[in-house]
């Protein structure tokens, strides 16, 4: 079984009298990819800037990769990659020379640099473009190179936050496939994002965050069982329906709920047990005509959703 | 597709919209009180500053007095400068290898050497000169104490004049109603000097008195009028090379700006701008020291400044034919240091603020004083009490203070041991405060 890479112990993070990360406690395992959702001002930036040595910790412990947090700062660093939300890359420099800077401050030899970024420059596609200055690359080549850069050391764990936030959707499928390339590697990835599809496409585990703390975490599946109770069976009809024929699916046993708008029947239930034979023979008898019935399999959103509340975050 | 309620149509002068982009920019420079402040307080500061420090004359000018001998008239001159508000005698030597030691160490800006045997010179009715040497590297005081210790010393000078005048006019005078006396008395030949006459006592008096005014008539007509006119000189000797131009002195002040500004503002840029744009917490995300960062930072604003100084001396020296007269080496010497503090104040700010737009109001409030105040245009001598212990604090003023001894006086590393001892220190706080100050958080 793979060894924790990252525990984290009651870390704490006050700004003044708010408290950003409220004593969270987790682990990462070696070569996962861990997926870090939460709503905006959850506290996810703050940890990943704490596990990045970018801010102290006000209270609490972390060993990553067996350093100290606390104690053994340019160690943690040595061995992390980054891969910042904004591009954090000098604009005036070309892709290649900007990393050959990187691996000049990661202390490697300069054939190392120079046979890594090569090897780097065309695995993200920017081999090409390797002598063009970043400050005129699109948003995708941009993200790529940032990439491109947080790997240059090779690091055994790699922070990425929000890295397809404002992409399209080919820079977004990139970044992903390149993610899950680096994981196959060995690389230990802690990935940032508000896409829950793309959350539930690449991770491993995903931890949930609010209001500083940790929510929920596990595989998606797992979560969705977790919070998510009951099922959703969904009758798309061509007609409106009567209210006596919804008071007979409601008197249907373990029906708990059933709410008709527009033309989609949603019936919530508590065990399958011949809900659905028992709506579609009671729609087909009363003559509705039905175009689609399915169990709707509940969605990461709505895990998040049920977790995190729907009310707007400031 | 219907029309969206109120919206008007596009104008080519709107004025309601100028007034709604006037009130967001009022709203957004209002919340940034980093730039309001030194946008007030600018102006505020230079009016000061060059109200101040520039609109003076300078006084309290030190001065290094030669003289030899003790006579009345030489104390005389003595009291004249120390009696001025614009000199203050800092030493009263008896030979000017003494004065020039002063004057070369910077303690004093002016020697005026008055010569022996003035009073005997006077009597004989032979011209002095009084000897003036100025530091020409202070233009603004040169030019004050020439034009007062000219004036001074003309004013004696005339003041003697008229006294050997009056003297000669009253020797004329007696000596004609004596002679006439003398006639009426004897009535004989004035033959004075044939001594034919036996006589008395009171002829005798006569006789003399004659001869002594005659005398004087005779020394009078025989000295050249010139000497009796002006019978004393005022003679300046230029303190450093023979022949210099302006540019010569203005040259170590235009470097001292120069590098000061550039250093101050790259390093804006070099930190606070890559604070901005995020590419600073690329170089956090590594592991590079902090202290690895600043000197590396640090380092390439040095080099580019020393070299701008050596194209600007380049420039100077062979297109203006500037002349320098120090070692070049103790030039780079002075100028390393400088511009590190220049450099180290500039990261200081950059450490301190948040944003770009703030280092450069900082920056501004702060550089632009310290340029006025460091004496590098203006003479220290010239600002009220309060802004001369202002600039006694300024470090700037000992840097342009040793670079004005080594490229306009000559001067060797002895003479400027003092200026360096405290550039030197200040360097190393400012550099302790960086360190100290220098946070990875973004």
């Amino acid at each position: 079984m793979a060894e924790n890479i990252i525990e984290i112990k009651n870390l704490v993070k006050r700004f003044g009298s708010f408290t950003a990360v409220d004593k969270m406690n987790l682990y990462v395992k070696e070569g996962e990819i861990l997926g870090f959702l939460g709503p905006n001002g959850a506290g996810k930036t703050t940890t990943i800037s704490m596990l990045t040595t970018l801010i102290n910790p006000t209270e609490g412990d972390a060993t990553i990769a067996g350093f100290d947090l606390r104690k053994e700062g340019a160690k943690v660093r040595s061995v992390i990659g980054v891969v910042p939300q904004s591009f954090s890359l000098f604009p005036e420099l070309t892709a290649q020379e900007n990393l050959e800077y990187i691996g000049r401050l990661y202390g490697l030899s300069k054939e190392k640099i120079k046979q890594q970024s090569e090897t780097i420059l065309k695995r993200v596609a920017l081999y090409e473009h390797r002598k063009r200055i970043a400050g005129v690359y699109s948003g995708g080549m941009k993200q790529r190179l940032s990439i491109a850069a947080s790997i240059m050391s090779n690091p055994k764990i790699l922070f990425m936050d929000e890295p397809t936030t404002g992409l399209d959707p080919q820079s977004r499928i990139a970044i992903r496939e390149l993610t899950k390339e680096l994981n196959k590697q060995g690389m230990t990835i802690i990935y940032t994002t508000h896409d829950m599809e793309e959350a539930e496409k690449i991770c491993d585990r995903i931890l949930i965050m609010d209001g500083g703390k940790v929510i929920g975490s596990g595989t998606s599946e797992e979560l969705k069982h977790k919070f998510i109770s009951g099922f959703l069976l969904e009758v798309k009809i061509n007609q409106k329906l009567s209210s006596d024929i919804i008071n007979q699916i409601r008197k249907i046993p373990h029906v708990t709920k059933v709410n008709c708008e527009k033309n989609v029947l949603n019936v919530y239930v508590d065990k399958k047990d011949e809900v659905f034979y028992k709506v579609s023979k009671l729609l087909h008898d009363k003559k509705v005509i039905m175009d689609e019935i399915q169990y709707k399999i509940p969605t990461l959103e709505e895990v998040f959703i049920q977790l995190t509340r729907k009310d707007l975050r400031d | 597709m219907a029309k969206p309620n109120n919206v008007t149509h596009e104008k080519l002068f709107d004025i309601k919209k100028i007034f709604g982009i006037i009130r967001k920019n009022y709203i957004v420079l209002s919340r940034d009180t980093s730039r309001i402040l030194p946008a007030l307080l600018f102006p505020i500061v230079i009016m000061l500053v060059l109200g101040y420090a520039t609109g003076n004359t300078p006084k309290h000018i030190p001065t290094a007095i030669v003289i030899h001998d003790e006579s009345p008239l030489s104390q005389s001159i003595v009291q004249a400068i120390s009696g001025s508000q614009y000199f203050t005698v800092k030493a009263e030597v008896s030979n000017v290898g003494q004065a020039r030691d002063l004057l070369d160490s910077g303690k004093v800006k002016v020697i005026v050497e008055v010569p022996p045997d003035l009073e005997k010179n006077l009597d004989n009715n032979i011209q002095s000169n009084i000897v003036v040497i100025v530091d020409e590297s202070d233009s603004s005081i040169a030019q004050t104490s020439r034009v007062i210790l000219q004036s001074t010393i003309n004013g004696i000078s005339a003041r003697l004049s008229r006294q050997k005048l009056q003297t000669y006019q009253y020797s004329v005078s007696s000596s004609g109603q004596k002679l006439n006396l003398y006639i009426n008395n004897f009535q004989c030949s004035p033959n004075i000097s044939s001594g034919i006459f036996p006589l008395n006592y009171q002829q005798k008096n006569y006789q003399e008195n004659v001869a002594s005014q005659l005398l004087n008539i005779q020394l009078f007509s025989e000295a050249n009028p010139q000497d009796i006119l002006q019978p004393i000189v005022y003679v300046e000797k230029p303190a450093y090379g023979i022949g210099k131009q302006p540019l010569d002195f203005v040259l170590p002040a235009l470097i001292a700006m120069t590098l000061f500004q550039g250093a101050v503002m790259g390093m804006g840029r070099a930190v606070a701008g890559e604070k901005r744009d995020g590419s600073l917490t690329r170089v956090f995300l590594t592991p590079t020291s902090n202290i690895t960062i600043i000197t590396g930072t640090l380092l390439f604003y040095i080099i580019f400044e020393m070299i701008r100084a050596s194209f600007l001396v380049l420039v100077s020296v062979i297109l203006f034919s500037v002349v320098i007269e120090g070692n070049f080496l103790l030039i780079a010497f002075i100028l390393l240091i400088y511009v590190s503090i220049a450099a180290s104040i500039g990261m200081l700010i950059s450490v301190i603020v948040k944003t770009e737009a703030q280092f450069q109001g900082i920056a501004l409030l702060i550089s632009l004083p310290v340029l006025f105040l460091s004496g590098v245009f203006f003479p220290v001598q010239a600002m009220p009490k309060l802004l001369q212990t202002i600039a006694q604090i300024i470090t700037v003023t000992y840097a342009a203070d040793a670079l004005r001894s080594i490229m306009v006086k000559g001067l060797g590393f002895n003479y400027i041991l003092f200026d360096v001892g405290i550039l030197l220190g200040f360097l190393v706080v400012l550099l302790t405060l960086v360190l100290i100050l220098f946070r990875r958080d973004i």
